[in-house]
C-alpha cells in the first residue's frame, strides 16, 4: 500500500468528546484531493516510542472543499481512536493511504431520509452537503444524540437548515436511553417521509432499531441502505448482534507468518491485517482494498467474513483463501496461514 | 545511442484480461499499443476505481481468445507515415470504430461477436452474480501506464528462483525484450531513461510495475499459483517489469533494436 506524508494543519473541538483534524498532504504528495462522501483514509502513526498505530478514519469534509478532515468521536472509540484524540497535535506528521471506500446510495428523485447517531454523522456530513449543494432532492435528517452538547457539527447542520429551508429538515433526538420513546419518535419521523430512500448510518444498536421500525412500518428492504459507522460491514453486524446476545467476544486469532505462529490480539471492527500491523507484525499487503491479492492467506480454522473479495475467484474461496485486508473473524478459533 | 537489446515479441490484448495476440508491426501511440485493451467488461459489483471484470475473479477468463476480425487494418493508421513525417509531427487518426470489431472464442470453442449479448449472458450467472457491461474505446483501457515492458531474462530468473513453470505471458506485457548484456531485472535500471525502439518509437521508462494476482495465472492452463506472487512480494517488493510513457509515436516489430537515448544524442 502506498503511503503519503501528511501533516496535521489544525485541530478543531467539535463537541463534547469529538475533535476534527484537518490533514494537509505534504508538498502536493497526493496527486489529487478529489474524493467522495463516505470514503475513509488509513492513518499510519509512529509514536515517540517507535510503536506504530493504524486507524481507518471516516472523512467528514465535503468533496467540494479543498481539504481532508477526519473527525474522531471519543465515545465508544477503540484504543487507537482514543490515542489520536488525546495525542494528535497540530504540526504532527503522519502517513496515510489514498482514500478508499464510499457510500452506495442510489440516485433518485425520492426524499433521502438519513437516520444517524452521533457516530454516523461523521461520514454523513459530507453526504448531506453534497446532496444539498449538487442535487435537488429533499433531505430529511434524524439525528440521535446523547445531549445537546454532544451534537457533532451542530453549527454546520443548522447552517444547512438556513441555506436550504425548502429542501432540508433536521430533527435532533436527544436520547435518554428509553428505547420505547426513541422508537416512537423514530416511527413518527419515518411516517413523515413519503417516497423516501432510507439511509441508516450509526452503530449497530442504532441501525438495528431503525431497521426494526422501518420493517414494522412495511418499508421495503429495497429502499433501505445500511452503513455501520464503526464496522463498515453489514455482515459483521450479524456477528456483533450475536455477541450482544451472549456469545463470547473474540479477543484473539492465530496467524502463521514467515514460518512462525503468532497469537494476535483482535480489536472489534478491525480487519486481521489491521490487527497484525498493530501487533507489530509485517504481513504482505499493498492496496488494502481487495484488488491486488498481496495479503491472500489460507484460512486453516475458524469462520471469517469479508467485506469484499474482488480479487478472489470461486476456486480461491473453495481452497480457503481469504484477504487479510478484508477479513474479520466471527468465531474464536480463527487461524490464518499467511505463507500459503 | 547505445543498443541494449532486441524486441523478442510484441503483444496486445484486444479484450482486457483475456488471452493476447502477437502484433508485429503495430503502431504505438501516446495512449499505448494500437488495439491493446480496447474492449473490457465492467462488473456492477466491482469498485469504482477498478471496475473491471478480470481473470482474477474467474481464472479461465484468461483462456478466452479475443481476436480482431480485420487484424491487419487494426495495426496501423492508414496515414501513419504521412502524419509522422509531417513537420508538425501529426498524430495519425485511428481507423473508424468498426475496424476494431472483435470475436471471442470461449475455452469450449464457441465463437461470439464481442457485442453479442449471448457472450455476456454466458458469463453472468455461470461465473458471477454481477451485471457485466461491455466497454469499448479506441485508446486503451490499461490499468496503470500506456506501455509495459518485460525481459526474458527476468522471466528466466523468476523460473529459477521459484522452480515454477512460469509463462512469459503471465506478466501480460506489451513488449518482451532480450537484453544484449543486461541480466535479470535490468529493466529496473532503466527507470528514468529514454529508450528508442525500432525506427521511430521513443518511450520513457517511468517506474517498476506493481504486480497483482493476475500474474499467478498460467495463460495456457488458467491454473493459479500464488507462490509466484508471494515470491515477488518478498524479494522484489511486489514489483517486476516496467511501465513506460510514449514520447514519440511509431510502429514496432519483433527483432527491432532497443537503444538507450544518451544525453548527447540529437533530439528527435
Amino acid at each position: 500500500m502506498k503511503l503519503y506524508p501528511f501533516s496535521v494543519a489544525k485541530v478543531i473541538n467539535e463537541a463534547d468528546n469529538a475533535r476534527s483534524y484537518l490533514l494537509q498532504p505534504n508538498n502536493g504528495a497526493l496527486p489529487s484531493l478529489q474524493y467522495q462522501p463516505g470514503q475513509f483514509i488509513s492513518l499510519h502513526i509512529t509514536q515517540p516510542d517507535g510503536t506504530k498505530k493504524t486507524l481507518s478514519a471516516n472523512l467528514s469534509s465535503a468533496p467540494s472543499k479543498d481539504t481532508i478532515i477526519i473527525t474522531i468521536n471519543r465515545e465508544n472509540a477503540d484504543d487507537t481512536s482514543r490515542w489520536i484524540y488525546n495525542n494528535l497535535k497540530e504540526g504532527q506528521q503522519l502517513q496515510a493511504s489514498a482514500l478508499r471506500g464510499g457510500f452506495n446510495i442510489r440516485s433518485t428523485n425520492n426524499t433521502l431520509a438519513v437516520l444517524i447517531d452521533d457516530t454516523g454523522i461523521i461520514p454523513v456530513k459530507a453526504l448531506l452537503e453534497q446532496e444539498l449543494e449538487q442535487n435537488r432532492r429533499p433531505v430529511k435528517l434524524f439525528y440521535d444524540c446523547k445531549s445537546y452538547h454532544s451534537i457533532i457539527f451542530r453549527k454546520e447542520i443548522d447552517q444547512l437548515r438556513e441555506n436550504f429551508p425548502q429542501q432540508f429538515e433536521c430533527l435532533y433526538h436527544l436520547s435518554l436511553g428509553a428505547d420505547e420513546s426513541h422508537a416512537n419518535t423514530l416511527k413518527a419521523f419515518i411516517k413523515s417521509c413519503d417516497f423516501a430512500d432510507f439511509f441508516l448510518c450509526g452503530q449497530n444498536k442504532h441501525n438495528l432499531l431503525c431497521e426494526e421500525v422501518l420493517t414494522n412500518l412495511g418499508i421495503s428492504n429495497h429502499d433501505i441502505y445500511i452503513e455501520n459507522s464503526s464496522l463498515r460491514d453489514t455482515q459483521v453486524k450479524r456477528s456483533q448482534k450475536d455477541n450482544e446476545s451472549g456469545e463470547k467476544q473474540i479477543t484473539q486469532f492465530l496467524a502463521t507468518l514467515d514460518g512462525k505462529k503468532h497469537s494476535v490480539q483482535y480489536k472489534e471492527g478491525q480487519t486481521l491485517l489491521e490487527c497484525m500491523l498493530s501487533a507489530g507484525l509485517d504481513p504482505y499487503y499493498s492496496c488494502s482494498d481487495a484488488h491486488c491479492g498481496y495479503c491472500m492467506a489460507i484460512k486453516k480454522t475458524g469462520e471469517l467474513t469479508m467485506q469484499k473479495a474482488n480479487v478472489l475467484s470461486d476456486g480461491d474461496l473453495e481452497r480457503g483463501y481469504v484477504l487479510l485486508c478484508q477479513a474479520i473473524p466471527i468465531s474464536e478459533d480463527v487461524w490464518v496461514d499467511c505463507d500459503a | 545511442m547505445s543498443k541494449i537489446g532486441t524486441i523478442e515479441s510484441v503483444w496486445r490484448y484486444p479484450m482486457k484480461s483475456m488471452r493476447g495476440e502477437p502484433a508485429d508491426g503495430v503502431f504505438v501511440s501516446y495512449s499505448g499499443v494500437m488495439g491493446d485493451r480496447v474492449y473490457a467488461l465492467t462488473s456492477s459489483t466491482a469498485d469504482q476505481e477498478f471496475p473491471w471484470y478480470t481473470a482474477r475473479r474467474q481464472e479461465n477468463y484468461i483462456l478466452y481468445k479475443a481476436r480482431f476480425k480485420r487484424n491487419k487494418r487494426t495495426k496501423q493508421p492508414a496515414a501513419m507515415d504521412i502524419a509522422l513525417d509531417h513537420p508538425a509531427g501529426l498524430n495519425p487518426p485511428y481507423p473508424p470504430e468498426g475496424t476494431f470489431d472483435v470475436e471471442i472464442e470461449t475455452p469450449e470453442g464457441q465463437i461470439f461477436d464481442v457485442r453479442d449479448p449471448a457472450f455476456i449472458a454466458g458469463l453472468e450467472g455461470k461465473y458471477t452474480d454481477a451485471k457485466l457491461t461491455l466497454q469499448y474505446t479506441q485508446r486503451n483501457m490499461v490499468d496503470c501506464r500506456p506501455v509495459s515492458l518485460f525481459s526474458l531474462q527476468t522471466v528466466e530468473q523468476l523460473r529459477q528462483e521459484t522452480n515454477l513453470d512460469i509463462h512469459p505471458l503471465q506478466f501480460r506485457a506489451n513488449f518482451y525484450i532480450n537484453w544484449d548484456e543486461g541480466g535479470p531485472f535490468y529493466e529496473d535500471e532503466l527507470v528514468g531513461k529514454r529508450i528508442k525502439i525500432g525506427d521511430r518509437l521513443e518511450v520513457m521508462i517511468l517506474e517498476r510495475g506493481y504486480r497483482c494476482k493476475l500474474m499467478t495465472i498460467h495463460p495456457e492452463t488458467a491454473q493459479s499459483d500464488t507462490r509466484l506472487l508471494k515470491h515477488v512480494i518478498k524479494t522484489r517488493k511486489g514489483m517486476a517489469g516496467v511501465y513506460a510513457a510514449v514520447l514519440k509515436e511509431g510502429a514496432v516489430s519483433s527483432g527491432d533494436a532497443v537503444c538507450i537515448v544518451d544525453e548527447g544524442d540529437e533530439a528527435t
